[in-house]
Protein backbone atom coordinates (compact mmCIF):
# COMPACT_ATOMS: atom_id res chain seq x y z
CA UNK A 1 0.00 0.00 0.00
CA UNK A 2 2.51 2.66 0.84
CA UNK A 3 4.45 2.27 -2.19
CA UNK A 4 1.84 3.78 -4.19
CA UNK A 5 0.98 6.51 -1.73
CA UNK A 6 2.70 9.93 -3.04
CA UNK A 7 5.94 10.88 -1.15
CA UNK A 8 7.08 13.95 0.84
CA UNK A 9 9.12 16.30 -0.74
CA UNK A 10 11.00 17.76 2.55
CA UNK A 11 12.26 21.45 1.23
CA UNK A 12 8.78 22.13 1.39
CA UNK A 13 7.80 24.35 4.22
CA UNK A 14 4.02 25.26 4.40
CA UNK A 15 1.04 25.22 6.95
CA UNK A 16 -0.15 21.73 6.05
CA UNK A 17 3.86 20.39 7.70
CA UNK A 18 3.19 17.24 9.24
CA UNK A 19 3.62 18.57 12.44
CA UNK A 20 2.49 22.25 13.82
CA UNK A 21 2.82 22.78 17.80
CA UNK A 22 2.39 26.71 18.62
CA UNK A 23 2.65 27.98 22.17
CA UNK A 24 1.09 24.44 23.33
CA UNK A 25 0.76 24.45 26.91
CA UNK A 26 -1.32 21.83 29.10
CA UNK A 27 -2.08 21.48 33.17
CA UNK A 28 -2.93 18.99 35.11
CA UNK A 29 -4.65 19.10 38.52
CA UNK A 30 -2.80 16.49 41.20
CA UNK A 31 -4.65 14.48 43.65
CA UNK A 32 -4.27 17.14 46.38
CA UNK A 33 -6.23 19.97 43.94
CA UNK A 34 -2.69 21.17 43.16
CA UNK A 35 -1.98 22.26 39.50
CA UNK A 36 1.33 22.02 37.67
CA UNK A 37 1.81 22.63 34.09
CA UNK A 38 3.05 19.52 32.29
CA UNK A 39 3.98 21.15 29.25
CA UNK A 40 4.76 24.85 29.52
CA UNK A 41 4.67 26.31 25.55
CA UNK A 42 6.28 24.32 23.24
CA UNK A 43 6.60 25.18 19.48
CA UNK A 44 7.52 22.30 17.60
CA UNK A 45 7.84 22.31 13.24
CA UNK A 46 7.77 19.02 11.35
CA UNK A 47 8.53 18.82 8.20
CA UNK A 48 7.65 15.88 5.68
CA UNK A 49 10.92 13.19 5.58
CA UNK A 50 12.17 14.82 8.49
CA UNK A 51 13.52 12.08 11.54
CA UNK A 52 13.29 13.51 15.05
CA UNK A 53 13.91 12.30 18.32
CA UNK A 54 12.41 13.63 21.00
CA UNK A 55 14.32 13.46 24.38
CA UNK A 56 13.90 14.35 27.78
CA UNK A 57 14.14 12.92 31.54
CA UNK A 58 10.84 11.18 33.20
CA UNK A 59 8.16 13.55 33.91
CA UNK A 60 9.30 15.96 31.11
CA UNK A 61 6.18 15.98 29.29
CA UNK A 62 7.11 14.14 26.29
CA UNK A 63 4.02 11.88 26.96
CA UNK A 64 1.45 14.67 27.56
CA UNK A 65 2.89 16.32 24.17
CA UNK A 66 2.67 13.37 22.34
CA UNK A 67 -1.25 12.60 23.14
CA UNK A 68 -1.74 16.39 22.59
CA UNK A 69 -0.26 15.29 18.74
CA UNK A 70 -2.56 12.71 18.87
CA UNK A 71 -5.50 14.84 19.47
CA UNK A 72 -6.06 12.24 22.94
CA UNK A 73 -5.59 15.07 25.14
CA UNK A 74 -6.57 18.69 24.08
CA UNK A 75 -4.01 21.43 25.40
CA UNK A 76 -4.77 24.35 27.21
CA UNK A 77 -3.59 27.20 24.83
CA UNK A 78 -1.94 26.87 22.11
CA UNK A 79 -2.92 25.22 18.64
CA UNK A 80 -1.93 21.78 17.31
CA UNK A 81 -2.19 20.76 14.01
CA UNK A 82 -1.32 17.99 11.77
CA UNK A 83 -1.10 18.16 8.19
CA UNK A 84 -2.90 21.85 8.61
CA UNK A 85 -6.10 19.97 10.04
CA UNK A 86 -7.33 18.97 13.26
CA UNK A 87 -5.36 15.81 15.13
CA UNK A 88 -8.18 13.86 15.53
CA UNK A 89 -9.02 13.93 11.49
CA UNK A 90 -5.71 13.22 10.63
CA UNK A 91 -5.21 10.23 13.49
CA UNK A 92 -8.09 8.42 12.30
CA UNK A 93 -8.31 9.04 8.84
CA UNK A 94 -5.10 6.92 9.21
CA UNK A 95 -2.68 9.54 7.87
CA UNK A 96 -1.05 9.75 11.21
CA UNK A 97 -0.34 6.51 12.93
CA UNK A 98 0.92 5.95 16.67
CA UNK A 99 3.15 2.98 18.53
CA UNK A 100 2.20 3.87 22.26
CA UNK A 101 4.28 2.60 25.01
CA UNK A 102 2.42 0.05 26.94
CA UNK A 103 -0.59 -1.84 26.57
CA UNK A 104 -3.47 -0.57 23.50
CA UNK A 105 -3.43 -4.68 22.92
CA UNK A 106 -5.81 -7.85 24.02
CA UNK A 107 -4.34 -10.61 25.27
CA UNK A 108 -6.49 -12.95 24.30
CA UNK A 109 -6.28 -12.45 20.32
CA UNK A 110 -3.07 -13.24 18.26
CA UNK A 111 -0.89 -11.82 16.82
CA UNK A 112 -2.06 -12.26 13.09
CA UNK A 113 -6.01 -11.94 14.50
CA UNK A 114 -5.01 -8.71 15.95
CA UNK A 115 -3.62 -7.44 12.76
CA UNK A 116 -6.33 -8.67 10.64
CA UNK A 117 -8.89 -6.86 13.03
CA UNK A 118 -7.48 -3.22 13.05
CA UNK A 119 -6.74 -3.95 9.55
CA UNK A 120 -10.04 -4.11 8.20
CA UNK A 121 -10.80 -0.72 9.93
CA UNK A 122 -8.40 0.58 7.36
CA UNK A 123 -9.94 0.31 3.37
CA UNK A 124 -7.24 -1.35 1.44
CA UNK A 125 -4.68 -2.78 4.19
CA UNK A 126 -2.79 -5.02 3.48
CA UNK A 127 -2.26 -7.40 6.19
CA UNK A 128 -0.12 -9.78 4.94
CA UNK A 129 2.30 -7.28 3.70
CA UNK A 130 2.41 -5.53 7.30
CA UNK A 131 3.26 -8.85 9.15
CA UNK A 132 6.07 -9.30 6.94
CA UNK A 133 7.62 -5.48 7.44
CA UNK A 134 7.02 -5.61 11.28
CA UNK A 135 8.85 -9.20 11.21
CA UNK A 136 6.02 -11.26 12.58
CA UNK A 137 5.66 -14.30 10.34
CA UNK A 138 6.35 -16.53 12.60
CA UNK A 139 4.58 -14.94 15.33
CA UNK A 140 0.78 -15.18 13.36
CA UNK A 141 -0.58 -17.75 15.31
CA UNK A 142 0.49 -16.86 18.88
CA UNK A 143 -1.85 -15.02 21.05
CA UNK A 144 -0.37 -11.78 22.46
CA UNK A 145 -0.35 -12.84 25.76
CA UNK A 146 2.14 -15.01 25.12
CA UNK A 147 4.38 -12.37 23.14
CA UNK A 148 7.54 -11.19 24.57
CA UNK A 149 7.61 -7.02 24.95
CA UNK A 150 9.72 -6.76 21.77
CA UNK A 151 7.26 -8.92 20.24
CA UNK A 152 4.37 -6.88 21.31
CA UNK A 153 6.49 -3.88 20.41
CA UNK A 154 6.85 -5.21 16.70
CA UNK A 155 2.74 -5.67 17.00
CA UNK A 156 2.08 -2.45 17.82
CA UNK A 157 4.28 -1.18 15.04
CA UNK A 158 2.42 -3.40 12.50
CA UNK A 159 -0.67 -1.83 13.45
CA UNK A 160 0.69 1.64 13.20
CA UNK A 161 1.72 0.57 9.46
CA UNK A 162 -2.00 -0.95 8.45
CA UNK A 163 -3.05 2.66 7.31
CA UNK A 164 0.14 3.40 5.28
CA UNK A 165 0.69 6.39 7.32
CA UNK A 166 2.90 9.51 6.49
CA UNK A 167 3.44 10.03 10.26
CA UNK A 168 4.39 7.94 12.46
CA UNK A 169 5.02 8.57 16.27
CA UNK A 170 6.50 7.12 18.35
CA UNK A 171 6.67 7.23 22.11
CA UNK A 172 9.30 5.38 23.82
CA UNK A 173 8.86 2.20 21.87
CA UNK A 174 11.86 0.50 23.54
CA UNK A 175 11.49 1.43 26.49
CA UNK A 176 11.70 -1.87 28.69
CA UNK A 177 13.50 -3.95 26.00
CA UNK A 178 16.68 -5.57 26.12
CA UNK A 179 19.65 -4.49 23.98
CA UNK A 180 19.25 -7.00 21.26
CA UNK A 181 15.64 -6.44 20.73
CA UNK A 182 16.16 -2.90 20.79
CA UNK A 183 18.50 -3.09 17.57
CA UNK A 184 15.92 -5.62 15.89
CA UNK A 185 13.03 -3.18 16.48
CA UNK A 186 14.98 0.03 15.04
CA UNK A 187 16.38 -2.10 12.05
CA UNK A 188 12.47 -3.22 11.04
CA UNK A 189 11.78 1.07 11.83
CA UNK A 190 14.83 1.97 9.66
CA UNK A 191 13.47 -0.03 6.98
CA UNK A 192 9.95 1.48 6.74
CA UNK A 193 11.03 4.91 7.02
CA UNK A 194 13.24 4.71 4.39
CA UNK A 195 10.71 4.84 2.25
CA UNK A 196 10.26 8.48 3.46
CA UNK A 197 8.22 8.60 6.03
CA UNK A 198 8.02 11.48 8.87
CA UNK A 199 8.92 9.93 12.23
CA UNK A 200 8.82 11.54 15.65
CA UNK A 201 9.94 9.38 18.69
CA UNK A 202 10.52 9.68 21.97
CA UNK A 203 13.05 7.80 24.06
CA UNK A 204 15.38 7.93 26.94
CA UNK A 205 18.03 6.77 25.28
CA UNK A 206 20.49 9.03 23.72
CA UNK A 207 21.88 6.31 21.68
CA UNK A 208 18.94 5.76 19.81
CA UNK A 209 18.52 9.68 18.58
CA UNK A 210 22.11 9.49 17.68
CA UNK A 211 21.71 6.57 15.41
CA UNK A 212 18.54 7.20 13.76
CA UNK A 213 17.12 10.43 14.06
CA UNK A 214 18.22 12.92 11.83
CA UNK A 215 16.93 16.36 14.41
CA UNK A 216 16.97 16.13 18.01
CA UNK A 217 14.34 18.29 20.15
CA UNK A 218 14.78 17.56 23.80
CA UNK A 219 12.08 18.83 26.68
CA UNK A 220 12.59 19.35 30.31
CA UNK A 221 10.17 20.50 32.67
CA UNK A 222 7.51 21.41 29.51
CA UNK A 223 9.62 23.44 27.33
CA UNK A 224 12.29 22.78 24.80
CA UNK A 225 16.13 23.31 25.70
CA UNK A 226 17.91 21.97 22.81
CA UNK A 227 16.84 21.71 19.46
CA UNK A 228 19.26 20.85 16.28
CA UNK A 229 20.65 18.09 14.36
CA UNK A 230 22.17 15.24 15.90
CA UNK A 231 25.52 16.20 15.21
CA UNK A 232 25.20 19.50 16.69
CA UNK A 233 23.87 18.65 19.42
CA UNK A 234 26.06 15.84 19.59
CA UNK A 235 28.57 17.88 20.01
CA UNK A 236 27.90 20.07 22.08
CA UNK A 237 27.42 17.32 24.78
CA UNK A 238 29.86 15.50 24.14
CA UNK A 239 33.36 15.56 25.79
CA UNK A 240 35.15 14.37 28.80
CA UNK A 241 35.81 14.19 32.44
CA UNK A 242 39.44 15.17 33.60
CA UNK A 243 40.18 14.90 36.85
CA UNK A 244 42.69 15.67 39.08
CA UNK A 245 44.45 15.91 42.87
CA UNK A 246 45.25 19.29 42.29
CA UNK A 247 45.68 22.28 44.33
CA UNK A 248 42.78 25.17 44.73
CA UNK A 249 44.82 27.86 43.39
CA UNK A 250 45.56 25.70 39.78
CA UNK A 251 42.02 24.81 39.50
CA UNK A 252 40.66 28.01 39.82
CA UNK A 253 43.35 29.28 36.98
CA UNK A 254 42.78 25.81 34.72
CA UNK A 255 38.88 26.61 35.08
CA UNK A 256 39.35 29.99 33.23
CA UNK A 257 41.01 28.19 30.30
CA UNK A 258 38.28 27.91 27.42
CA UNK A 259 39.09 24.44 27.16
CA UNK A 260 37.37 24.05 30.06
CA UNK A 261 33.08 23.72 30.36
CA UNK A 262 32.96 23.70 34.14
CA UNK A 263 34.70 22.48 37.20
CA UNK A 264 33.63 21.18 40.26
CA UNK A 265 35.68 19.73 43.65
CA UNK A 266 33.98 16.25 44.98
CA UNK A 267 35.77 13.89 46.90
CA UNK A 268 39.31 15.81 47.86
CA UNK A 269 39.72 16.18 43.50
CA UNK A 270 38.60 18.55 40.99
CA UNK A 271 36.56 16.96 38.13
CA UNK A 272 37.20 19.22 34.89
CA UNK A 273 34.13 18.34 31.91
CA UNK A 274 36.43 19.69 28.68
CA UNK A 275 35.65 19.21 25.27
CA UNK A 276 39.17 18.30 24.23
CA UNK A 277 40.18 16.10 27.41
CA UNK A 278 44.46 15.73 24.82
CA UNK A 279 45.22 19.64 25.34
CA UNK A 280 43.78 19.46 29.19
CA UNK A 281 46.01 16.73 29.79
CA UNK A 282 49.18 18.91 28.51
CA UNK A 283 48.43 21.58 30.78
CA UNK A 284 47.78 19.67 33.34
CA UNK A 285 50.57 18.00 33.03
CA UNK A 286 53.11 20.74 31.84
CA UNK A 287 51.73 23.49 33.85
CA UNK A 288 50.50 22.52 37.85
CA UNK A 289 51.48 19.73 39.84
CA UNK A 290 48.54 17.58 39.45
CA UNK A 291 48.48 14.04 40.96
CA UNK A 292 46.45 11.13 40.37
CA UNK A 293 44.55 12.23 36.84
CA UNK A 294 41.76 10.15 35.61
CA UNK A 295 40.47 10.59 31.97
CA UNK A 296 37.03 9.49 31.50
CA UNK A 297 34.36 9.68 28.72
CA UNK A 298 31.34 12.12 29.48
CA UNK A 299 28.37 9.64 28.94
CA UNK A 300 26.15 11.09 27.13
CA UNK A 301 22.97 10.67 29.77
CA UNK A 302 25.73 12.90 31.54
CA UNK A 303 26.07 15.52 29.65
CA UNK A 304 22.13 15.45 28.92
CA UNK A 305 21.21 15.92 32.50
CA UNK A 306 24.10 18.50 32.95
CA UNK A 307 22.61 20.38 30.05
CA UNK A 308 19.07 20.13 31.55
CA UNK A 309 19.90 21.38 34.69
CA UNK A 310 21.83 24.39 33.03
CA UNK A 311 19.01 25.39 32.07
CA UNK A 312 17.23 24.49 35.53
CA UNK A 313 19.20 26.59 36.94
CA UNK A 314 19.18 30.00 34.53
CA UNK A 315 15.45 29.24 33.87
CA UNK A 316 15.40 29.99 37.61
CA UNK A 317 17.14 33.07 37.84
CA UNK A 318 15.23 34.51 35.68
CA UNK B 1 -1.68 13.67 -2.28
CA UNK B 2 -4.63 14.84 -2.99
CA UNK B 3 -6.38 11.06 -4.55
CA UNK B 4 -4.88 9.83 -1.06
CA UNK B 5 -7.02 12.98 1.05
CA UNK B 6 -9.92 12.41 -0.58
CA UNK B 7 -9.91 8.55 0.31
CA UNK B 8 -9.16 9.20 3.62
CA UNK B 9 -11.67 12.40 3.87
CA UNK B 10 -14.10 9.68 2.74
CA UNK B 11 -13.50 6.98 5.73
CA UNK B 12 -13.85 9.81 8.66
CA UNK B 13 -17.29 9.61 8.80
CA UNK B 14 -18.68 8.97 12.67
CA UNK B 15 -19.19 5.52 11.93
CA UNK B 16 -16.49 4.35 9.32
CA UNK B 17 -14.51 1.57 10.33
CA UNK B 18 -17.82 -0.74 11.04
CA UNK B 19 -17.79 -3.73 8.58
CA UNK B 20 -18.24 -7.55 8.97
CA UNK B 21 -14.72 -9.07 9.59
CA UNK B 22 -14.16 -6.63 12.37
CA UNK B 23 -17.41 -7.91 13.95
CA UNK B 24 -16.72 -11.32 13.36
CA UNK B 25 -13.48 -10.89 15.94
CA UNK B 26 -15.50 -9.15 18.44
CA UNK B 27 -18.25 -12.19 18.19
CA UNK B 28 -15.63 -14.18 18.35
CA UNK B 29 -13.91 -12.88 21.42
CA UNK B 30 -17.49 -13.33 22.68
CA UNK B 31 -18.28 -16.95 22.64
CA UNK B 32 -16.21 -18.38 25.37
CA UNK B 33 -17.14 -21.08 27.80
CA UNK B 34 -18.51 -18.79 30.34
CA UNK B 35 -21.29 -17.14 27.79
CA UNK B 36 -22.14 -19.86 26.21
CA UNK B 37 -23.21 -21.57 29.49
CA UNK B 38 -25.47 -17.83 29.84
CA UNK B 39 -26.55 -17.59 26.95
CA UNK B 40 -27.07 -21.25 25.18
CA UNK B 41 -27.20 -23.84 27.99
CA UNK B 42 -28.79 -21.88 30.78
CA UNK B 43 -31.88 -20.46 29.00
CA UNK B 44 -32.40 -24.34 27.40
CA UNK B 45 -32.06 -25.66 31.00
CA UNK B 46 -34.24 -22.92 32.85
CA UNK B 47 -37.02 -23.88 29.95
CA UNK B 48 -37.30 -27.18 30.39
CA UNK B 49 -37.15 -26.82 33.92
CA UNK B 50 -40.17 -23.95 34.27
CA UNK B 51 -42.62 -24.47 31.35
CA UNK B 52 -44.65 -27.05 32.86
CA UNK B 53 -45.18 -24.86 36.04
CA UNK B 54 -48.12 -23.36 35.05
CA UNK B 55 -50.27 -22.17 38.62
CA UNK B 56 -53.10 -23.76 38.71
CA UNK B 57 -56.29 -22.70 36.45
CA UNK B 58 -53.94 -20.33 34.35
CA UNK B 59 -55.54 -19.65 30.96
CA UNK B 60 -54.34 -17.16 28.53
CA UNK B 61 -56.23 -15.31 25.79
CA UNK B 62 -54.21 -16.39 22.86
CA UNK B 63 -51.61 -19.89 23.54
CA UNK B 64 -50.60 -21.68 27.25
CA UNK B 65 -48.05 -21.24 29.27
CA UNK B 66 -45.32 -22.86 27.67
CA UNK B 67 -45.75 -20.05 24.93
CA UNK B 68 -45.89 -17.39 28.01
CA UNK B 69 -42.40 -19.20 29.33
CA UNK B 70 -40.47 -19.59 26.50
CA UNK B 71 -41.10 -15.65 25.75
CA UNK B 72 -39.72 -15.25 29.24
CA UNK B 73 -36.91 -17.31 29.04
CA UNK B 74 -36.34 -16.09 25.46
CA UNK B 75 -35.91 -12.65 26.43
CA UNK B 76 -33.69 -13.23 29.49
CA UNK B 77 -31.45 -15.20 27.30
CA UNK B 78 -31.50 -12.69 24.54
CA UNK B 79 -31.15 -9.87 27.45
CA UNK B 80 -27.68 -12.12 29.03
CA UNK B 81 -26.37 -12.72 25.42
CA UNK B 82 -26.77 -8.90 25.03
CA UNK B 83 -25.07 -8.45 28.08
CA UNK B 84 -21.96 -10.06 27.64
CA UNK B 85 -20.23 -7.21 25.71
CA UNK B 86 -19.54 -6.51 29.45
CA UNK B 87 -16.85 -8.52 29.61
CA UNK B 88 -15.16 -7.57 26.04
CA UNK B 89 -15.30 -4.69 26.79
CA UNK B 90 -13.71 -4.29 30.52
CA UNK B 91 -10.60 -6.81 29.14
CA UNK B 92 -10.32 -3.81 26.62
CA UNK B 93 -10.39 -1.05 29.03
CA UNK B 94 -7.78 -3.10 31.05
CA UNK B 95 -5.81 -3.61 28.37
CA UNK B 96 -5.85 0.03 26.69
CA UNK B 97 -7.26 -1.07 23.77
CA UNK B 98 -9.57 2.23 24.33
CA UNK B 99 -6.86 3.84 23.07
CA UNK B 100 -5.92 1.63 20.45
CA UNK B 101 -9.44 2.34 19.35
CA UNK B 102 -9.63 6.10 19.82
CA UNK B 103 -6.49 6.35 17.52
CA UNK B 104 -8.24 4.08 15.04
CA UNK B 105 -10.94 5.17 12.27
CA UNK B 106 -13.64 3.70 14.48
CA UNK B 107 -14.50 6.69 16.04
CA UNK B 108 -16.38 6.40 19.69
CA UNK B 109 -19.65 5.97 18.02
CA UNK B 110 -19.09 3.38 15.64
CA UNK B 111 -17.44 1.46 18.43
CA UNK B 112 -20.27 1.88 20.43
CA UNK B 113 -22.45 0.73 17.28
CA UNK B 114 -20.00 -2.65 16.71
CA UNK B 115 -21.10 -3.81 20.32
CA UNK B 116 -24.42 -3.16 20.04
CA UNK B 117 -24.76 -4.71 16.68
CA UNK B 118 -22.72 -7.80 18.11
CA UNK B 119 -24.67 -7.96 20.86
CA UNK B 120 -28.12 -7.91 18.96
CA UNK B 121 -26.75 -10.63 16.88
CA UNK B 122 -25.65 -12.51 19.95
CA UNK B 123 -29.15 -12.32 21.59
CA UNK B 124 -30.42 -13.90 18.13
CA UNK B 125 -28.79 -17.38 19.46
CA UNK B 126 -30.93 -17.82 22.48
CA UNK B 127 -34.07 -16.74 21.38
CA UNK B 128 -33.80 -19.38 18.46
CA UNK B 129 -32.57 -21.98 20.82
CA UNK B 130 -35.52 -21.39 23.08
CA UNK B 131 -38.25 -20.83 20.26
CA UNK B 132 -36.91 -23.96 18.30
CA UNK B 133 -37.36 -25.72 22.16
CA UNK B 134 -40.84 -24.83 22.48
CA UNK B 135 -41.57 -26.01 19.17
CA UNK B 136 -40.90 -29.98 20.43
CA UNK B 137 -42.36 -28.92 24.07
CA UNK B 138 -45.76 -28.21 22.95
CA UNK B 139 -46.02 -24.02 22.65
CA UNK B 140 -49.05 -23.31 21.72
CA UNK B 141 -50.06 -20.11 20.23
CA UNK B 142 -51.38 -17.91 17.66
CA UNK B 143 -48.96 -17.23 14.59
CA UNK B 144 -48.94 -13.70 15.77
CA UNK B 145 -47.96 -14.69 19.36
CA UNK B 146 -44.99 -16.39 17.67
CA UNK B 147 -43.24 -13.98 15.85
CA UNK B 148 -43.70 -10.90 18.27
CA UNK B 149 -42.99 -12.43 21.07
CA UNK B 150 -39.85 -14.11 19.53
CA UNK B 151 -39.27 -10.87 17.41
CA UNK B 152 -39.57 -7.89 20.91
CA UNK B 153 -37.93 -10.62 22.78
CA UNK B 154 -34.41 -9.97 20.35
CA UNK B 155 -34.86 -6.10 19.86
CA UNK B 156 -35.59 -5.74 23.29
CA UNK B 157 -32.05 -6.74 24.17
CA UNK B 158 -30.76 -3.44 22.72
CA UNK B 159 -31.73 -2.25 26.08
CA UNK B 160 -29.25 -4.61 28.00
CA UNK B 161 -26.51 -3.85 25.37
CA UNK B 162 -26.38 -0.52 26.63
CA UNK B 163 -26.28 -2.15 30.29
CA UNK B 164 -23.35 -4.63 29.49
CA UNK B 165 -21.11 -1.50 28.22
CA UNK B 166 -21.85 0.24 31.36
CA UNK B 167 -21.13 -2.58 33.58
CA UNK B 168 -18.27 -3.29 31.47
CA UNK B 169 -16.49 0.38 31.93
CA UNK B 170 -17.28 0.32 35.46
CA UNK B 171 -16.29 -3.37 36.46
CA UNK B 172 -13.13 -4.81 36.64
CA UNK B 173 -12.03 -8.15 34.13
CA UNK B 174 -12.39 -10.56 37.62
CA UNK B 175 -15.60 -9.52 38.48
CA UNK B 176 -17.33 -8.87 34.82
CA UNK B 177 -16.96 -12.78 34.53
CA UNK B 178 -19.69 -13.68 36.90
CA UNK B 179 -21.72 -9.80 37.19
CA UNK B 180 -23.61 -9.91 34.37
CA UNK B 181 -24.80 -13.62 34.27
CA UNK B 182 -25.68 -13.24 38.15
CA UNK B 183 -27.81 -9.35 37.31
CA UNK B 184 -29.62 -10.66 34.72
CA UNK B 185 -30.58 -13.61 36.42
CA UNK B 186 -31.39 -11.53 39.27
CA UNK B 187 -33.15 -9.39 37.33
CA UNK B 188 -35.15 -11.65 35.27
CA UNK B 189 -36.67 -12.86 38.37
CA UNK B 190 -37.33 -9.22 39.76
CA UNK B 191 -38.80 -9.00 35.90
CA UNK B 192 -41.71 -11.62 36.07
CA UNK B 193 -39.75 -13.61 33.87
CA UNK B 194 -39.63 -17.25 35.46
CA UNK B 195 -42.23 -17.26 37.97
CA UNK B 196 -45.47 -15.78 37.77
CA UNK B 197 -45.64 -12.86 40.11
CA UNK B 198 -48.43 -11.12 41.78
CA UNK B 199 -49.89 -8.66 44.44
CA UNK B 200 -46.81 -6.52 45.83
CA UNK B 201 -44.03 -8.77 43.79
CA UNK B 202 -45.75 -7.88 40.81
CA UNK B 203 -46.33 -3.94 41.73
CA UNK B 204 -42.30 -4.00 42.43
CA UNK B 205 -41.60 -5.72 39.09
CA UNK B 206 -43.41 -3.07 37.18
CA UNK B 207 -40.51 -0.77 37.71
CA UNK B 208 -37.64 -3.01 36.96
CA UNK B 209 -35.49 -3.29 33.99
CA UNK B 210 -36.70 -6.50 32.43
CA UNK B 211 -40.65 -5.84 33.01
CA UNK B 212 -41.21 -3.71 30.11
CA UNK B 213 -39.36 -6.10 27.33
CA UNK B 214 -41.15 -9.24 29.09
CA UNK B 215 -44.58 -7.42 29.04
CA UNK B 216 -44.54 -6.40 25.40
CA UNK B 217 -43.22 -9.54 24.34
CA UNK B 218 -45.91 -11.57 25.90
CA UNK B 219 -48.47 -8.46 25.17
CA UNK B 220 -50.09 -10.36 22.45
CA UNK B 221 -50.29 -13.55 24.21
CA UNK B 222 -51.44 -12.20 27.50
CA UNK B 223 -53.15 -8.79 26.49
CA UNK B 224 -50.87 -7.82 29.02
CA UNK B 225 -53.26 -9.83 31.83
CA UNK B 226 -51.19 -11.23 34.44
CA UNK B 227 -52.30 -14.89 36.07
CA UNK B 228 -53.41 -13.16 39.13
CA UNK B 229 -55.60 -11.07 36.95
CA UNK B 230 -53.90 -7.63 37.73
CA UNK B 231 -53.39 -5.72 34.09
CA UNK B 232 -50.25 -3.90 32.56
CA UNK B 233 -50.76 -1.61 30.08
CA UNK B 234 -48.54 -1.73 27.12
CA UNK B 235 -48.23 2.27 27.32
CA UNK B 236 -46.62 1.21 30.42
CA UNK B 237 -44.45 -1.01 29.12
CA UNK B 238 -43.55 1.11 26.50
CA UNK B 239 -42.11 3.60 28.90
CA UNK B 240 -40.33 0.65 31.88
CA UNK B 241 -38.64 -0.48 28.00
CA UNK B 242 -37.62 3.32 26.98
CA UNK B 243 -36.80 4.76 30.59
CA UNK B 244 -34.24 1.82 31.09
CA UNK B 245 -32.98 2.01 27.54
CA UNK B 246 -32.61 5.96 27.77
CA UNK B 247 -31.01 5.48 31.89
CA UNK B 248 -28.36 2.53 30.74
CA UNK B 249 -27.39 4.59 27.38
CA UNK B 250 -26.67 7.34 29.00
CA UNK B 251 -24.45 6.19 31.89
CA UNK B 252 -22.93 4.12 28.56
CA UNK B 253 -22.30 7.00 27.03
CA UNK B 254 -21.06 9.35 30.11
CA UNK B 255 -18.71 6.52 31.46
CA UNK B 256 -17.48 5.78 27.54
CA UNK B 257 -16.55 9.80 27.95
CA UNK B 258 -14.97 9.14 30.48
CA UNK B 259 -12.49 6.26 29.47
CA UNK B 260 -11.31 7.18 26.60
CA UNK B 261 -8.67 9.98 26.84
CA UNK B 262 -6.99 11.27 29.79
CA UNK B 263 -8.76 15.26 29.48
Amino acid sequence: MIETRPRPVSEEVSSSDPVRLSSVVKRFTDAKGEQFTAVDGIDLNIRRGEIVAFLGPNGAGKTTTIDMLLGLTRPDEGSVRLFGGEPRQAVRSGQVAAVLQTGGLLPDLTVEATVRMLGSLHRGADVDAVLTRAGLDELRGRRVAECSGGEQQRLRFALALLSGPELLVLDEPTAGMDVVARRDFWATVREDTERGMTVMFATHYMEEADRFADRVVMIDRGRVVVDGSVSDVRSALSGRTVSARISERSAAALAESPLVRSCTPRGGRYHFDTTDSDALLRLLIEQTSAADIEVTPRSLEEAFMTLTHQNRTEGDNR
Amino acid sequence: MSAASAIREERTSPFSGVNSVFIGYELRRRFNRQTTIFTLLLPAVLYLALFRTAPDGATLPHGNFAAWMMTGIAVYGAATAAVSSAATISVEKASGWMRTMALSPLAPPGYLLVKVLSSVVMAAVPVAVVGVLGVFTGVEATATVWVTSLLVAWLGSAVFAALGITLGLALKPDTVMHMPGLTMTALAFLGNLFIPLSGTMLEISRYSPMFGVSTLARYSLTEGYAFSGEHSSLAMAVVNTVAWFAAFSFMAVRRFRKSTGRN
